[in-house]
């Protein structure tokens, strides 16, 4: 016997239909912005870095300049503690003999006194933000004892600092002397 | 339901497959160290060939440097001097070179030996230098620098 479907039944079951189209029909578009997101996430770094155009936060700049200062100040005071925030653990630069210096022995030397800043003068220092990455050139004038003997002069450098968990730490160092 | 919850799957199952794929070709810090090498290798070369236009392909526009005189330095200048062979690069040996890349930055730090003349006289120089190169594009390129003179 041929099922018979009651009109009320009928309306009450293409109803449900358009319900259930209408889900699946939101639940596809959800689909879609969620890959859409994705995507764009997954696109915008190397996309942006393309166009790539250095842009020098002030806040940035001022950090940095900051922090050259008070490296000079902390080496002056041989506050080791204050050093050691300025250096990163895996800082290094390489010495006029050509030697590969680490921040343990630069903390080292300026603890025992081998190594003694007397005082300094720091000239124009230019500086270049890229990301979370900073180059920093700049003269110094300074008085400076090592071993008990004056190397006191004028030097150019260069520091690479990153920025880690927020705060700008020294990660490469190279110097020349210029008299 | 089903529909929906097929929906949901596909929708979660797609999003975890952009994620997990690698967004850049796989390079790891050892090729990227490698290929700054490269650059550094490519640039003393360039020197000593006189190669105006690879050296302008290896230096930023921006580049700057300040040499162990204390000299700072532009990419324009240095081309120039480049150039006018004032002094000529005749070989440049190339010591250890250590890098650290820091994402699209590396910091190259190396020793050399150059040797070279003016029209007075020849000169052997030994520096150990700095150099920070930033990725633009697909390419490293140099952008800052910095030598000392070595004993």
């Amino acid at each position: 016997m041929p099922a018979v479907r009651k009109p009320g039944f009928q309306a009450r079951e293409t109803e449900w239909g358009e319900q259930q189209m209408k889900k699946i029909v939101v639940a596809a578009l959800v689909a879609f912005v969620a890959v859409g997101l994705a995507l764009a996430h997954s696109l915008r770094a190397p996309f942006l870095a393309q166009f790539h155009a250095p842009f020098n936060d002030p806040s940035d700049l001022a950090a940095v300049k900051q922090i050259e200062q008070d490296m000079g100040d902390a080496m002056v005071a041989a506050d080791i503690g204050k050093l050691n925030q300025i250096f990163a653990d895996d800082w290094a630069t390489v010495a006029s003999s050509g030697k590969i210096v680490t921040k343990d022995s630069v903390l080292r030397d300026f603890k025992s006194g081998k190594d003694k800043l007397v005082s300094y003068e720091l000239g124009p220092i230019d500086v270049q933000v890229l990301g979370n990455v900073a180059v920093c050139h700049g003269s110094v004038s300074e008085k400076r004892m090592r071993d008990g003997k004056d190397i006191s002069g004028e030097a150019v450098w260069m520091d690479l600092l990153e920025k880690r968990t927020g705060k700008w730490v020294v990660v490469r160092t190279g110097g020349a002397s210029v008299k | 339901m089903k529909n929906i919850i097929v929906a949901a799957l596909f929708a979660l199952v797609t999003v975890a497959l952009v994620f997990a794929h690698p967004r850049n070709a796989p390079s790891t810090a050892a090729s990227v160290a490698e290929t700054i090498k490269q650059v550094e290798q490519d640039w003393a070369n360039a020197s000593v060939a006189v190669d105006v236009g690879k050296v302008s392909q290896i230096l930023g526009d921006d580049w700057r440097g300040v040499g162990y005189a204390g000299k700072v330095h532009s990419k324009e200048s240095t081309l120039s001097r480049l150039q006018s062979r004032e002094f000529k690069l005749d070989s440049y040996e190339m010591g250890p070179m250590e890098v650290k890349v820091l994402g699209n930055i590396a910091v190259v730090q190396g020793s050399g030996a150059a040797t070279g003349h003016s029209e007075r006289k020849g000169t052997v120089v030994k520096t150990a230098w700095m150099d920070v190169l930033e990725k633009r594009g697909d390419k490293w390129v140099v952008v800052r620098s910095q030598s000392t003179k070595l004993p």
